[in-house]
C-alpha cells in the first residue's frame, strides 16, 4: 500500500482497494481475458501467459483464511505483535493484517475462518491505509474490540 | 556433456565474524580449498560466488586474495539459493567443456544486517504489509499441523534432532544440543514458531572445486561425481496454493532424479533446507523422500535421525550449522562430499553413497520461493 495515502473514506479508492459505504473493503484485481488467471494487485499483463488483455474485478469483502500467524518480531518498522493471514479471496490468494485477539494479544485465526475486509490501518512507521480482515461474529475467534477503529 | 566432479571444499566454523565482511570470509575459504587440493590459482579457469548481501564484486575481492585474477568472475544472488546456483553455473562450464577447473563459493556477513529478520525486498506488496520469512513458513506450519492432524512437537523435534547432529559438528555456529523444553519455551517469533525453531543469522564461507574428470585424477585427495545440478525458478501466480507442497522444491527434485537416473529411495543422505523447523518436514516430503504429510510421523519415528533409515541433516542443517545465505548451498555441498568421502569425522554415517543437497529461498509474493537448488552427488569408485 502507498505509506503517504489517508485511508479512503466511503466510495473512494486506494491504489489497491476500494471502501464501500459500510466500510468494507473490496480489492482491485484482475482476470487474463485469454487463459483467466487472477491476479491481485492488479496487472497490465498477465503473468502467466504474457497476454496484455486483462479486465479489471472487485474481489471481497467476504474472504475466508487460509493459514495465519501472530507476529512477534516482525518487519521494521512495523509495531509487534501483529497478525497475518492468507485470505483466499473469491480467485485470489491475498495477504492481510487479521485483527483478532485472544487475552488481549493478537491470535492467529485458523484455517476456514470466515472474515470480512474493511479499510483501515496498520502500525507502521510511518502508518499505511490498508485492508483489512476482521473475523466474522460468531466463531471461535471475536474480532478485537477496537477492530473497526 | 561431460561429467562433472567435486575435487574439493572448504569451510571453516560458521558464527558471528562481524570484523570479517563476505569477501574476507570467502577468500579464507578459498586458501583452504586451494591448500587441499594442492593446484596453484592458473588452474582456476573460472569463479562463481553465490551471496545476497556481500556487495558488488565479492567474488573478484576474494578471489584477488588467492592469487586469482584474469579469468571470468561471476557473483550470483538468487536469496538463499544463491550458493546452490553458483555451483549450477560453475557445473554448467565444466559439463559444456569451456572449463575444466571452476570454483564455486557462497559467502555472506550478515552481522552487519543487525538482529532480527532479513530484510525482504521493498517494492513487494506482502513485504510492504509486514512479511518476514518467518511469518511466511509460520502460516505453512499452521497450516501443515492443521492439514495432517501433526502435533506442534514435531516442529520440536526437528530443531531437537538438528541441534543433536551439530553438536558434533566443529564447523557448525550452535555445536549444543537442546532440549525439547527448551525448544517449546524459547522466545516466540512468529506462532507457532519459536526462536529455536529457526536457524540463526550467520556469518560465513564455503568454497569447493568443480572439474573434469581428468583434473580429479590430479587433485589432492578424493572427488565424487555430481550426477545432478538443477535450479528452478519459482511459478508466479496470486490464486489458490497449497502452501504444504513447495512446488519449486517438487519440480526440482523431479529433474533431478531424473538426470541423476536415480529414485528418491536411492539417496543415503540428505541436507536439505530447514531455515525454518517446518521447513524440514516440507521438503523432506517435496523431495519424494517420505510420503505427503507423512513427514512429522517419520521424523517422530526417528527416520531422519543419523542412525535412521535416511539420515537428513547430519552436519546440524541450517537450524544449526546457521544459514550464511549465500554461503549454505555450499556448505551443504561440502558435507556432503566430506560424507561421501568418508571424511566426515563425527558426523559420518555408515557408507553413503548417493547424497543430496537442497536449498530454497527468497521472499517475494506469488511465488512460494524465488529460487530452489538441487545437487545430487555420487561416489565414484575409482575417485572417491
Amino acid at each position: 500500500m502507498n505509506a503517504d495515502e489517508p485511508i479512503p473514506q466511503d466510495g473512494e479508492a486506494s491504489q489497491h482497494f476500494i471502501v464501500c459505504s459500510d466500510g468494507a473493503a473490496k480489492l482491485k484485481a484482475s482476470r487474463c481475458v485469454r487463459c483467466a488467471g487472477a491476479w491481485f494487485p492488479a496487472r497490465s499483463g498477465c503473468g502467466a501467459c504474457g497476454s496484455t488483455a486483462m479486465e479489471d474485478f472487485l474481489a471481497g469483502p467476504d474472504a475466508t483464511v487460509y493459514a495465519s500467524t501472530a507476529v512477534h518480531v516482525g518487519a521494521r518498522g512495523f509495531e509487534t505483535p501483529y497478525a497475518l493471514s492468507y485470505l483466499d479471496v473469491e480467485d485470489l490468494r491475498v495477504l492481510a493484517h487479521v485483527r483478532t485477539a485472544v487475552g488481549g494479544q493478537p491470535a492467529s485465526p485458523p484455517p476456514g475462518t470466515a472474515v470480512r475486509l474493511f479499510g483501515g490501518s496498520i502500525g507502521s512507521t510511518p502508518p499505511q491505509a490498508t485492508f483489512l480482515a476482521i473475523p466474522v461474529a460468531g466463531q471461535d475467534h471475536e474480532p478485537t474490540e477496537d477492530a473497526h477503529a | 556433456m561431460r561429467e562433472v566432479y567435486v575435487a574439493g571444499a572448504a569451510y571453516r566454523t560458521f558464527g558471528k565474524q562481524p570484523a570479517k565482511n563476505a569477501a574476507v570470509l570467502a577468500q579464507e575459504s578459498l586458501q583452504d580449498l586451494m591448500m587441499a587440493a594442492g593446484l596453484p590459482p592458473g588452474r582456476i579457469d573460472a569463479t562463481y560466488g553465490g551471496s545476497t548481501f556481500g556487495g558488488s564484486l565479492m567474488t573478484q575481492r576474494a578471489a584477488q586474495g588467492i592469487g586469482v585474477s584474469g579469468p571470468p568472475i561471476f557473483t550470483v544472488e538468487n536469496a538463499c539459493a544463491s550458493g546452490g546456483s553458483a555451483i549450477n553455473l560453475a557445473w554448467q562450464a565444466v559439463a559444456s567443456g569451456t572449463a575444466d577447473c571452476v570454483i564455486a563459493l557462497g559467502a555472506e556477513n550478515l552481522s552487519s544486517l543487525g538482529g532480527g529478520a532479513l530484510p525482504l525486498s521493498a517494492q513487494d506488496v506482502e513485504v510492504d504489509s509486514g512479511m518476514v520469512m518467518p511469518a511466511a513458513y509460520a502460516m505453512r506450519a499452521q497450516r501443515y499441523l492443521h492439514d495432517f492432524a501433526a502435533p506442534e512437537s514435531a516442529l520440536d523435534l526437528v530443531s531437537v534432532k538438528n541441534r543433536e547432529n551439530g553438536s558434533l559438528n566443529p564447523r557448525a555456529h550452535f555445536q549444543q544440543s537442546v532440549s525439547e523444553a527448551q525448544v517449546r519455551d524459547s522466545r516466540a517469533i512468529a506462532d507457532p514458531l519459536h526462536l529455536m525453531h529457526c536457524c540463526p543469522n550467520t556469518d560465513g564461507a564455503a568454497a569447493v572445486l568443480l572439474s573434469s574428470r581428468e583434473v580429479a585424477r590430479e587433485v589432492n585427495g578424493h572427488a565424487v561425481r555430481v550426477a545432478a545440478s538443477v535450479v528452478r525458478s519459482g511459478q508466479f501466480h496470486t490464486s489458490y496454493r497449497d502452501m504444504t507442497w513447495p512446488d519449486i522444491t517438487a519440480r526440482a527434485a523431479r529433474t533431478a532424479y531424473a538426470m541423476a537416473g536415480l529414485q528418491p529411495s536411492d539417496v543415503d543422505l540428505v541436507e536439505l533446507h530447514d531455515a525454518f523447523s517446518i521447513s524440514e518436514l516440507l521438503h523432506a516430503e517435496a523431495l519424494g523422500l517420505v510420503g505427503r504429510g507423512e513427514a512429522y510421523q517419520g521424523l517422530m519415528d526417528g527416520e531422519f535421525h543419523r542412525d535412521g533409515r535416511l539420515p537428513i541433516n547430519p552436519s546440524g542443517g541450517l537450524l544449526s550449522r546457521g544459514h550464511p545465505v549465500g554461503a549454505t548451498g555450499v556448505a551443504q555441498m561440502c558435507e556432503a562430499y566430506w560424507q561421501l568421502t568418508g571424511q566426515a569425522g563425527d558426523l559420518q554415517t555408515p557408507n553413503p553413497r548417493v547424497a543430496l543437497t537442497h536449498v530454497t529461498g527468497g521472499g517475494i509474493f506469488g511465488v512460494d520461493n524465488g529460487a530452489c537448488s538441487i545437487h545430487i552427488l555420487q561416489t565414484d569408485e575409482e575417485l572417491s
